[in-house]
């Protein structure tokens, strides 16, 4: 008897065409951000050679800011040493004004609030962050600014032995002060949501083990959240600074930009890379035009590491969890 | 001195009736397979979970009597609780998981840790004062969990399983040193476990929970 066996099948490990056309699409769209970064990265040091070579690291370590005059035989002299020191001075005192506000609204939204409030606070909490920051600028101009003036003429007072809480004159308006304090409110909701992020994934029965051993609430908040939850604290934190660092209409209506490397925080005179973009843009020539490209390429890899160094935390910690 | 747990335990839906009496220095096994409620007895006498109906009474002090409104907090009770899991705090090192405990009823820093330590030596496990979980061996896990139970001079002493996971040797050892230490301390101690040899080994009486 004769037995026809069947064709042997042909497997392939080709993909599909619809597989394809999905691969490329997506494989567009992730680097298309990479290519994006790379693109403006390209920009901005094309537009800025110029400078560098001119001016050379001294574009980095002057605070002078001056265009030049033709009629009074004046040179042009660029440096952004004052506003690079500013810039973070600033953000970084709005991360050690954020940081309680930050671990309280976390803590607070994740162990002591039922889930309805939560949900409400939230919300809110995520408008927050929706809010334009030219809305923040304003409101920090014209609301907090007066009351911001009067706590700062108090620290001043009875801090005031404290090197940065000193001014040479009483003029507390328009402050690294002010403007950190309008940029806390303004990372707030990015910091405290990585933060609450985290909170949420610490371990249950060690918590459990902390109260039968005679904890409080707090106290086990404290010996087994707030450990487990560091990276992602630092992380959100991290998150924020980078905006801070990148902020440039909240904080030029409420920062007097002087090009002069200051360290006094409550004095009226600071300094921030972006807002002094924003300022000079318009009235610019051609080569401070270019001066101020190089002042952003300096920025864009300040925010750069600081993303970085922020991501790295948070993957960190999720490995960590 | 005497534990009287008599009423119905709750864990999320599932409830049962429970009735154990503990004598002082006695160590009373709880058996039965698992689901069958023996962990949540324990977590009811800890105060984790709140009794559904009846009393818990310890040397005549209303723990938990849900009728009369009677409840004693979790901190204010004094249970010492080694979770099947020891739950250690890996941030922390043995010396401070041992005297976290005290931290949280207000000893100060440095009598808090002198007893962390006097209670390891007891132990024999003064040598692994300074090192954290992750260092540690399952065997001296257990006895870092124990000393931390311990340490707090507890009335009664919840023992969730606690030497499901460590080696012959130590276990052995083990089960004769706790009931030694409740017994010289007239402490009452609670055990679940799963093994019928060291509910015999260590238990003066058990308590076997029907699923």
């Amino acid at each position: 008897m004769q037995v026809t066996l069947p064709e042997r099948r042909v497997i392939t490990a080709s993909r599909r065409n619809s597989d394809k056309i999905f691969l490329s699409t997506v494989t567009a769209g992730a680097l298309s951000a990479f290519v994006i970064l790379s693109l403006i990265a390209g920009f901005l040091f094309f537009r800025s050679t110029e400078v560098f070579q001119t001016f050379g690291l001294k574009f980095i370590t002057s605070s002078k800011w001056d265009a030049g005059s033709v009629e009074d035989g004046r040179a042009a002299q660029f440096g952004v040493a004052a506003m690079l020191v500013g810039s973070i001075i600033v953000a970084t005192l709005a991360m050690v004004l954020a940081l309680p506000f930050v671990m309280g609204t976390a803590l607070f939204l994740e162990y002591y609030v039922n889930r309805r409030i939560r949900f409400i606070l939230v919300s809110i909490l995520d408008l927050m962050a929706a809010i334009p920051s030219i809305i923040y600028g304003l409101w920090g101009y014209l609301v907090l600014m007066p009351y911001a003036s009067d706590w700062a003429a108090s620290i001043n007072k009875y801090l005031g032995w404290i090197p940065i809480f000193k001014v040479d004159r009483a003029n507390f308006d328009a402050s690294p002060f002010v403007a950190s304090l309008v940029l806390c409110l303004m990372i707030l909701p990015i910091a405290s949501s990585v933060a609450r992020e985290v909170y949420s994934r610490a371990p249950q029965d060690q918590i459990t083990a902390a109260y039968a051993l005679g904890a409080s609430r707090w106290g086990a908040l404290r010996a087994v959240v707030l450990p487990f939850g560091l990276s992602g604290l630092v992380g959100g934190m991290l998150l924020g600074l980078g905006r801070a660092l990148g902020e440039t209409i909240a904080v030029l209506l409420t920062l007097n930009l002087v090009f002069e490397i200051k360290f006094q925080v409550l004095a009226s005179a600071g300094g921030n890379v972006a807002s002094l973009i924003a300022s000079r843009f318009g009235e610019a020539g051609a080569l401070e035009l270019k001066a101020l490209m190089a002042a952003g390429l300096v920025l864009f890899v300040l925010t750069l590491i600081v993303n970085f160094g922020a991501s790295f935390v948070v993957a960190r910690a999720s490995r960590g969890n | 001195m005497s534990l009287e747990l008599h009423g119905i335990v709750q864990r999320g839906d599932f409830r049962r009736a429970v009735d154990l009496s503990v004598g002082a220095g006695d160590v009373v096994a709880v058996q039965g397979v698992n689901g069958s409620g023996k962990s949540t007895v324990l977590h009811t006498i800890a105060g984790l979970t709140p009794l559904v109906d009846g009393s818990l009474t310890v040397s005549d002090a209303s723990w938990d009597v849900p009728a009369k409104g009677e409840w004693r907090t979790v901190e204010s009770r004094a249970c010492g609780v080694v979770f099947q899991d020891l739950r250690l705090f890996p941030h922390l090192s043995a010396m401070q998981n041992v005297a976290f405990g005290l931290r949280c009823k207000g000893v100060k820093r440095a009598d808090a840790m002198t007893q962390a330590m006097q209670m390891l030596e007891k132990l024999h496990s003064g040598s692994l004062a300074s090192r954290r979980p992750a260092q540690l061996s399952g065997g001296e896990r257990q006895r870092v969990a124990l000393a931390r139970a311990l340490v707090l001079q507890p009335t009664v002493l919840l023992l969730d399983e606690p030497f499901s996971a460590i080696d012959e040797d130590t276990r052995a050892e083990l089960q004769q040193v706790v009931p030694a230490m409740v017994r010289a301390r007239g402490i009452m101690a609670i055990l679940v476990t799963h093994d019928d040899d060291e509910a015999r080994a260590m238990a003066s009486h058990s308590l076997v929970l029907e699923p």
